[in-house]
This record gives structure tokens, C-alpha cells and sequence, in this order.
């Protein structure tokens, strides 16, 4: 087993796998930029390494600063040496950054460091959308039809379009998110967007290269947790659905997904094991489908790491995915099959972010305040900040996730309606009462879901309600008794008593008052 | 007693209250209505506790409502909502309205960078009076004056990126209450808004 892994990432995720590796007994090495000097994830770790370089550390042949990447988290190379200088045995990329990135799994290969994931070949091979589809349809996994060959405008894409039948939808082989994606409704219009979704990938990306499928309206998200060990065994852990998003950023995932039946649930866990087996899988990965409202699936693509909704997963199969990739990677063999792994009961995850509904859900920044998650029974939070930390532009706004659990979907509803109404964050805006009032609308209730449900039906928070007496009188109590934020200045200058007030002076600097929201 | 009021932006009310406080009893009285709320209050972390209102318990969590360093008054969780309170002046006994921030202070609506800064300390400006071009996600803003009255201060700088709520330009207002009004016939001909004009 490992003596010490390094984690080469930041915030929930990185807390996260810390907990488990320690409960494990292994050392945990974290890495920080300059601005997460203070972060949860420093202070989780048993050791913790700067990422900025000193300096006299560049890269040979390359001038100063040149070659380092601005996101000090996407320095492999500067990472693979931390690992090397500090005895780490292992790195744990956990989502985003380097999990996925081929070149950095090949150096810790190269530099006999421990990649706790897939092979780099196969996370080569799986992040071309092109040439993944091509290796699934291959191997008989049905795929979306038309995303074989990619397009290059003119009369051979209309024929091609034309075949796979509009409306069909461009997307970029290269990356994802929403970007270089366009749906085309008719011939006309299907040469401009070529181009401009060409243009879109090359800015986003870095390659031009764009290709069709068919547009599914109304289409589902599912997707299969796989796990595959190094001695040939793989096993699927069942389906999360990820339905809620907006601009392409999941919002709510669920287990048991309510699009699927026993049957299908069976036809698509065979075909996701027939996807890892097609490509030599190891560790654990996602493989997603889209499914069509008659209830045809299709590949759509497969996620090389373990992804962000994993816990909902671990509630409803009982197991902890992490410990499972580290011993998986460490070349034990899976101790269970197929059979004796029985899903119960239903979770959903809620993501909390900072950012304002009434202004676009603009990303926030801004300092904690007040960070008092729920607690309770079959209610799991994993956050990356705690009071005092910063939210910057620098990173993703997610600031937790939220986890319930229940015997059916609607407890596990309940439970998470009341954990929501729970949850406090001040300091910042958060979608905390846009998610209160999304889980109490009637569709969602229903298990009536599809990527665009929320452009579809409007989720009315609570903004026009007037605050109730208790509301005005615990504000008007509260002040009294404000804890001083560190070097603030009152609007009027006073600071109350002199150098130290923790309860500062209040109805003699109280004026009018505006409930702003 | 103190009488303060409030004007809820969102369901466009104004309530003024007053509140009594004796060791840990509590008497809060709505100026227009006459309804009365009377409890307990129990405090048990600085800016945290629970309102007692004859058993029936209402817990409640409360931070000083930052921007950019200054207290702008407090910001209050309770029953899963989280309410933002602003000071703000009286002005001539009316509450402000929607939106208005105090004393004549133009602030950043969101994330972004200046682009130009129209005015100096000292200028004269009236209501609309452009002060600050600024970008946010590709769209171009121009910030206006909501008083009129005199640049007291620049907050920023061209190029610089700023935070939403970032005091940009703070105005003191003129003190014959023409706050919300532009006069025509009261442009100040001095050398400053010549200076301004040929700047534009």
C-alpha cells in the first residue's frame, strides 16, 4: 500500500480525498498556489508544498516565467518533482486540472510515480471525442448517430448532415462545456456554424476540429460509475443523472436516475462494461449516455477520473469510491462482482455556489462570514471553504456539496429541502434559496427532467416576499451585537471603543435603514 | 427610542420600527401598522442566536454587510432566507429608493474593468451626468451620477479590474436637497467643468 500520496488539486475534492487516504493510514502531501496559502485543503493535509517556484527553478532552455502555466495547479511538471523530492509513492489528480490530461499521467509514469487512475494511453484516447466514439461503435456500443467523421463544410458535411438527419447538433472534438456547440435546424444554416463553432473550439481549445450528431430533443443525462481493477475484472456501480444544468454546469445529479427501468438499467450497465472493456480501462471513470424519450441510449463520451457527483454513488451503494481507487491502483483486485453489489435507497446532490440569482447567477467573491452546513442523519456535506476563506476569480465558485439520502426519492426530497433551508453562507450570494425553491417545483417533484429544464420552467425564489416581524426585529437586535469584521471601518468613520470593540456602538450610528432583498 | 426605517427594495415596502431591549426581553413595535413582536433573545456567539417569542423558537445567524472594506450595515439568515441590510441617509424624511446607495456614491454593478474615468475631485455634476466607463463580460456600462452635486473622490483607476461593489466615484451631494432633480440654470460655469468638458 502507499506510504504517501500526493493530492494535486485544491478545495472539497481535495479535503475529501485527504479524509479517506488518512483513514487509510497514508500520509497525505498537499500543494497550494499563493492564494490558497490559508485554504481548508492546506490544513487538511499532514504535509503541505508550495507550487509557486522558486526562484532559479525554471524549465532549461526557456526564459523566465515562460513555460510555467498562470494556474499553478496545471504545473505537472512542478508537481512530478514535489512528489519525487518528498517521497510521495502516489499522485490522486482527483476532477478538473491534470485528471484528465494525458501528458502529465504519461510523466508520472515516466518518473515511476503512482497515477491513481487509468493508464495515460487510455485517458489519450477517451479525451478525443472523435476517436473515443469510433472506438465505442467499434466494440457495438451504440453511439449517437453521425459523430463518426469530422466535419469540414461544404456539400460533403450537408450530405453527411443530411444523412444523420436535422437538427443536428456541432460540437468540438476537443473539449467540452459548451463551447463550439451549435444546433443547426436547417441546411442553410449549417455552413455558418461550422465555421464558427470551428472558430469557438480553436479559442477554447486549441484545435479547429469539429464534428455533427444527431440533435436529441428533450434528451436525458445518464451516466454509469465504472470500476476496473488491474487483473481484467471491471464492474459498473450503476447510474447518476445529471438533468439540472445551466450554461452546461450541473446543478443536481440523482441515483436511481427515474428515466430508467430495471431493463434498461441492465442493457446499459452491459454496454457501459463493454465501453471500458473496448479500451482497457483501469481505476475508476463515467461512462455517459444520452437517452432519447423513447428510450434508446447512445454513448455520448467517457470521463476519465472520478467526477464531482461520485458521492451520491457511495451513499446508495455503500462504498467509498476513493479507498476503491487507491487500491485499485496500489493492484489489489476487486473483492466483489457484479452480483454483489445491490444499490438502495435514493440520493440526490445538490452543488452550492457562490453567485447571485437575481444578477444572472454571476459568479461571486467575497469572504465567508458564516459557513454552517446541516447535520444530520444520511446528510453528507463536502466543502472546500470554512469561515474566513476567500472566494477569488481564481477558481470555481462551487463552495460545497450537498448530499442526502432516503428509503425512497421523495425522503431523500424531504431531507434535502430541509437541509437546504439549514444551510447558512453569509458573506457571500449563494443559489442556496434558488435550489430551496427548484426542489419544491411540481416537475421536479415529478422525476420530470431533461438538460433543459431550467430554460423551460422559471424557479420563483421568494425575493418579492416581504421579511415577516421576526426578520426586522432580530436584524434590529443583531446589531448590537455584530462580531467587527478585521479592519473594517464603519461608513461613518467612528470605530466605537477605541481599538478593540467586538460589539460595536450601535443606535448611536443606526440611520435608516433598507431591507435590500 | 430610535425610529428607524426600512424600505425592503424586492417587495417594495417601507416599514419603520422601533425596539426596546431589557437584559434579554425584547419589544419591537412597526411604526405604520402598530404590530407588535415581543420575546426573548438569547445571543450565543457574537452575531448569532435565537429569537424566543413565547416558545416558539426562530434561530437567526448575522455578519456585517462588507463592501469593499466598509460596513454597509448586516446581512441576516433566518427560516432558510438571507436578507441584505443597507444604511443608508435620510433624505428629507423619505426613504430612497430602489437601488440608490448612499451619499451620491456610484459603485461597481459587477466583476469588471475601467475603461475611462470622466471626472476629477472637485468637478461639479448633476443626476445622469456620466462618471465612469467601465467592461464586464464583454458588455460596455456607463456609470452615472444619482445626485448632483460635487466629485468628492475617485475610487479607481483606468485599467484597473475591480470587485462588484467597489466605491468607483463618491459624489457629495449638494446640501439644498436638489437630490434627484437636475436644475436647469444652476450649471457651474467655473473653470472645472470647462476643464471637464474639453477632457471628454
Amino acid at each position: 500500500m502507499f506510504r504517501k500520496v500526493l493530492i494535486a488539486n485544491r478545495g472539497e475534492i481535495a479535503v475529501r480525498i485527504a479524509q479517506t487516504l488518512q483513514q487509510m493510514g497514508i500520509i497525505v502531501m498537499a500543494v497550494f498556489s499563493a492564494v490558497d496559502r490559508a485554504a481548508l485543503h492546506v490544513q487538511a493535509a499532514d504535509e503541505a508544498w508550495a507550487l509557486e517556484r522558486p526562484v532559479g527553478h525554471e524549465p532549461h532552455a526557456l526564459a523566465a516565467g515562460k513555460g510555467v502555466p498562470t494556474q499553478p495547479y496545471l504545473d505537472g511538471e512542478r508537481i512530478v518533482a514535489l512528489a519525487l523530492e518528498r517521497g510521495a509513492d502516489a499522485i490522486h489528480p482527483g476532477y478538473g486540472f491534470l485528471s484528465e490530461n494525458a501528458d502529465f499521467a504519461r510523466q508520472c509514469e515516466e518518473a515511476g510515480v503512482c497515477f491513481i487512475g487509468p493508464p495515460s494511453e487510455v485517458i489519450r484516447q477517451m479525451g478525443d471525442k472523435i476517436v473515443s466514439k469510433r472506438i465505442m461503435s467499434e466494440a457495438g456500443v451504440p453511439v449517437v448517430p453521425g459523430a463518426q467523421a469530422a466535419a469540414v463544410g461544404g456539400s460533403e458535411a450537408l450530405r453527411l448532415a443530411e444523412e444523420i438527419g436535422f437538427p443536428v447538433l456541432v460540437k468540438a472534438a476537443a473539449g467540452g462545456g459548451g463551447k463550439g456547440m451549435r444546433v443547426v435546424e436547417s441546411p442553410a444554416d449549417l455552413d455558418a456554424a461550422l465555421e464558427a463553432s470551428s472558430r469557438e473550439a480553436r479559442h477554447a481549445f486549441g484545435d479547429p476540429t469539429v464534428f455533427m450528431e444527431k440533435y436529441l430533443t428533450r434528451p436525458r443525462h445518464v451516466e454509469f460509475q465504472v470500476l476496473c481493477d488491474h487483473h481484467g475484472n471491471a464492474v459498473h456501480l450503476f447510474e447518476r443523472e445529471c438533468s439540472i444544468q445551466r450554461r452546461h454546469q450541473k446543478i443536481v445529479e440523482e441515483t436511481p436516475s427515474p428515466a430508467l427501468d430495471p431493463e434498461l438499467r441492465l442493457r446499459m450497465g452491459a454496454a457501459a462494461l463493454k465501453a471500458v472493456r473496448a479500451v482497457g480501462y483501469r481505476n475508476a471513470g463515467t461512462v455517459e449516455f444520452i437517452v432519447a424519450p423513447d428510450g434508446s441510449f447512445y454513448f455520448l463520451e467517457m470521463n476519465t477520473r472520478l467526477q464531482v457527483e461520485h458521492p451520491i454513488t457511495e451513499m446508495t451503494v455503500g462504498m467509498d469510491l476513493v479507498r476503491a481507487q487507491v487500491v485499485v491502483a496500489a493492484g489489489h483486485p476487486l473483492p466483489f462482482t457484479q452480483s454483489d453489489l445491490r444499490p438502495r435507497g435514493h440520493a440526490l446532490e445538490c452543488r452550492i455556489y457562490a453567485e447571485d440569482p437575481t444578477r444572472g447567477f454571476l459568479p461571486c467573491t467575497g469572504t465567508i462570514r458564516r459557513h454552517r452546513p446541516p447535520h444530520g442523519p444520511w446528510i453528507r456535506v463536502d466543502s472546500g471553504v470554512m469561515e474566513g476563506s476567500v472566494v477569488s476569480v481564481h477558481h470555481d465558485p462551487m463552495l460545497a456539496k450537498l448530499v442526502t439520502w432516503g428509503e425512497t426519492r421523495d425522503e431523500a426530497l424531504a431531507r434535502m429541502r430541509w437541509a437546504l433551508s439549514r444551510y447558512v453562507v453569509l458573506g457571500v450570494h449563494t443559489n442556496i434559496e434558488f435550489l430551496q425553491a427548484l426542489m419544491g417545483h411540481p416537475s421536479f417533484r415529478e422525476g420530470d427532467l431533461h438538460t433543459h429544464f431550467l430554460s423551460e420552467h422559471t424557479v420563483a425564489g421568494r425575493d418579492e416576499v416581504a421579511p415577516e416581524a421576526e426578520a426586522w426585529a432580530a436584524a434590529g437586535l443583531a446589531h448590537h451585537h455584530l462580531p467587527r469584521p478585521h479592519g473594517s471601518v464603519p461608513a461613518d468613520g467612528r470605530s466605537g471603543e477605541t481599538g478593540k470593540a467586538v460589539f460595536p456602538s450601535p443606535w448611536d450610528t443606526v440611520g435608516a435603514w433598507r431591507m435590500d432583498r | 427610542m430610535k425610529r428607524t426605517h426600512l424600505h425592503h427594495v424586492a417587495s417594495n415596502h417601507t416599514v419603520d420600527f422601533s425596539l426596546e431591549q431589557r437584559d434579554g426581553s425584547f419589544r419591537w413595535t412597526r411604526g405604520d401598522t402598530g404590530e407588535e413582536l415581543q420575546g426573548q433573545v438569547v445571543f450565543t456567539a457574537p452575531g448569532e442566536g435565537f429569537l424566543d417569542l413565547h416558545g416558539r423558537i426562530v434561530p437567526f445567524q448575522a455578519a456585517p454587510l462588507e463592501v469593499k472594506g466598509i460596513t454597509r450595515g448586516i446581512e441576516l439568515w433566518m427560516l432558510g432566507r438571507v436578507l441584505l441590510l443597507e444604511r443608508v441617509e435620510e433624505a428629507g424624511g423619505r426613504a430612497r429608493g430602489p437601488g440608490a446607495p448612499t451619499s451620491g456614491e456610484v459603485l461597481a454593478p459587477m466583476p469588471g474593468t475601467i475603461l475611462q474615468i470622466r471626472v476629477q475631485p472637485g468637478d461639479a455634476v448633476e443626476v445622469g451626468t456620466p462618471l465612469v466607463i467601465m467592461e464586464s463580460m464583454k458588455m460596455e456600462m456607463t456609470l452615472a451620477s444619482t445626485v448632483t452635486g460635487r466629485v468628492e473622490a475617485v475610487g479607481c483607476k483606468v485599467g484597473e479590474l475591480v470587485d462588484m461593489g467597489t466605491v468607483l466615484v463618491r459624489v457629495h451631494k449638494a446640501e439644498d436637497g436638489t437630490e434627484g432633480t437636475a436644475q436647469a440654470g444652476t450649471r457651474d460655469r467655473s473653470g472645472t467643468e470647462a476643464e471637464r468638458d474639453a477632457r471628454a
